[in-house]
């Protein structure tokens, strides 16, 4: 908040920098992640880990805000991933959800997790604090939530872009309402763990 | 802005973000919502016919349906895929190629829409050793068959019932009175391969040496260009992080 004011530009210009040269960097590791993926797509773990790496270095050196409200952050976060999952859960074949093996869930929870915290701190943390600091959080809603939607489009087509989109802008409210990125991580990563099953 | 303003703003981000997950849910697609980056394990594969031998029982496997609107004889894209998780068939009609159906003549009226249609067939017994169930591609215009005209780029994708290896190749026939013959055959995922669509007709995998298997070579090997474009990638990665790195400690003293 500034009163009504924007910021002068002098005090603008070195975030506008940082900022740009962040989403660059951003469209270079979906880059990679999609080279690296190769046939496999979306299946490539390791490819996904390295992805979650460059989100990693460039969250910390543009200045990752530090969790907070951990309770607060578990219950938003939960609440968002059940309004994620619930119209998923309606429309499952009970059946196949029957049949989903347990054996590999724990390796597959452990690396979908590692990216889906490392996507939520980059995006509604690191990118979305600059974003507002230099647009508002409007801005920030719409731009996290379209390099969300970017970032699957290698993975899986533009046909996921609308859904992508609008759970993009879900996480980002949970971003605002509760003040940190944390509810945000959460939500992705519990909407993840039942996309198992779903 | 105050603090009036901001409450109004948020109040309304919130209503937009109801409305586009609403939009989002109602839209057609695949049926499971995709959040993340590494893509959940497939469901069994679900046979026409349980081949024997194979311990499996599940829900019987699903068609693709879909009718586009034709514009001056001509279908939009066409993107049909069936409902398992992940689907088991997919067909990919993009680009101006398409279905163009005949134009009206005397008193038949030019079709408005076309019908395309993916099914699952069981194999026969005097089919070739086949991977899976065979899928027929068809499509209607009313009374009359539109006519196929492949640019290039229209794609079938079916899944395999196991991941490779041995890799599978693609099978084609126009009608099932006629011979199959092998096709260019891509792997397009740990267990999906693709071929470029023949026409109407069915489709089917092979993992068995089948007579001039003409296969592409996705996966035959990591291209020198594949290296450099990784190679550049990861230094345009590292030199971002030290540039932003010393963005701010510049901006802190």
């Amino acid at each position: 908040m500034n009163g009504g004011f924007p910021p002068p530009r002098a005090m603008t210009a070195p975030l506008t920098a940082r900022t740009t040269i962040l989403l660059l960097a951003f469209a270079c590791a979906v880059c990679l992640r999609s080279v690296l993926s190769g046939a496999s797509g979306s299946e490539s773990m390791s490819a996904g880990l390295v992805f979650a790496g460059c989100l990693t270095a460039l969250g910390v050196a543009a200045g990752l805000p530090a969790p907070r409200r951990p309770m607060i952050s578990v219950l938003s976060g939960t609440l968002g991933a059940a309004v994620l999952t619930v119209p998923a859960l309606l429309r499952a074949d009970p059946v196949s959800l029957a049949q989903r093996p347990i054996a590999g869930f724990v390796p597959w929870i452990a690396v979908a997790a590692t990216v889906a915290v490392t996507e939520e701190a980059f995006l509604r943390g690191t990118l979305f604090g600059l974003i507002t600091q230099l647009h508002g959080e409007a801005a920030a809603v719409l731009v996290s939530a379209i390099a969300f939607a970017g970032l699957h489009v290698p993975l899986y087509g533009w046909h996921v872009v609308p859904l992508d989109i609008a759970v993009g802008m879900l996480l980002a409210m949970l971003r605002i309402l509760t003040g940190n990125w944390c509810a945000a991580a959460v939500a992705h990563v519990l909407a993840d763990a039942a996309g198992w099953w779903l | 802005m105050t603090a009036g303003g901001s409450t109004r703003s948020r109040r309304g981000l919130l209503y937009l973000t109801a409305a586009a997950l609403a939009v989002a849910w109602l839209l057609p697609g695949r049926p499971v919502p995709i959040y993340d980056g590494i893509g959940a394990p497939d469901e069994p594969y679900r046979y026409v016919s349980v081949p024997p031998g194979v311990q499996i029982r599940t829900r019987p496997p699903t068609l693709a349906k879909v009718t586009v609107p034709v514009e001056r004889g001509v279908a939009s894209v066409v993107e049909l895929f069936t409902s398992e998780q992940g689907p088991q068939a997919e067909a990919d009609i993009t680009g101006p190629s398409l279905l163009t159906v005949p134009p009206a003549s005397g008193s038949t009226p030019a079709p408005r829409s076309i019908t395309v249609t993916l099914t699952p067939l069981a194999p026969d017994p005097a089919d070739p050793q086949i991977d899976g169930n065979i899928y027929r591609l068809t499509w209607v215009a009313g009374s009359s068959t539109p006519t196929f005209h492949n640019n290039g780029a229209d794609l079938f994708y079916l899944r395999a019932t196991v991941g490779p290896p041995p890799r599978a190749t693609f099978l084609y026939r126009h009608g099932p009175s006629e011979p199959w013959r092998a096709v260019a055959t891509e792997l397009a995922g740990a267990d999906i391969y693709s071929a470029l669509i023949q026409g109407a007709g069915d489709y089917a995998l092979t993992r068995r040496p089948f007579p001039a298997a003409a296969t592409g070579n996705a996966n035959s090997g990591t291209s020198p260009w594949s290296l450099i474009l990784v190679t550049i990638l990861i230094l345009a990665m590292v030199g971002a992080v030290l540039t932003i790195r010393l963005m701010r400690i510049r901006s802190a003293t």
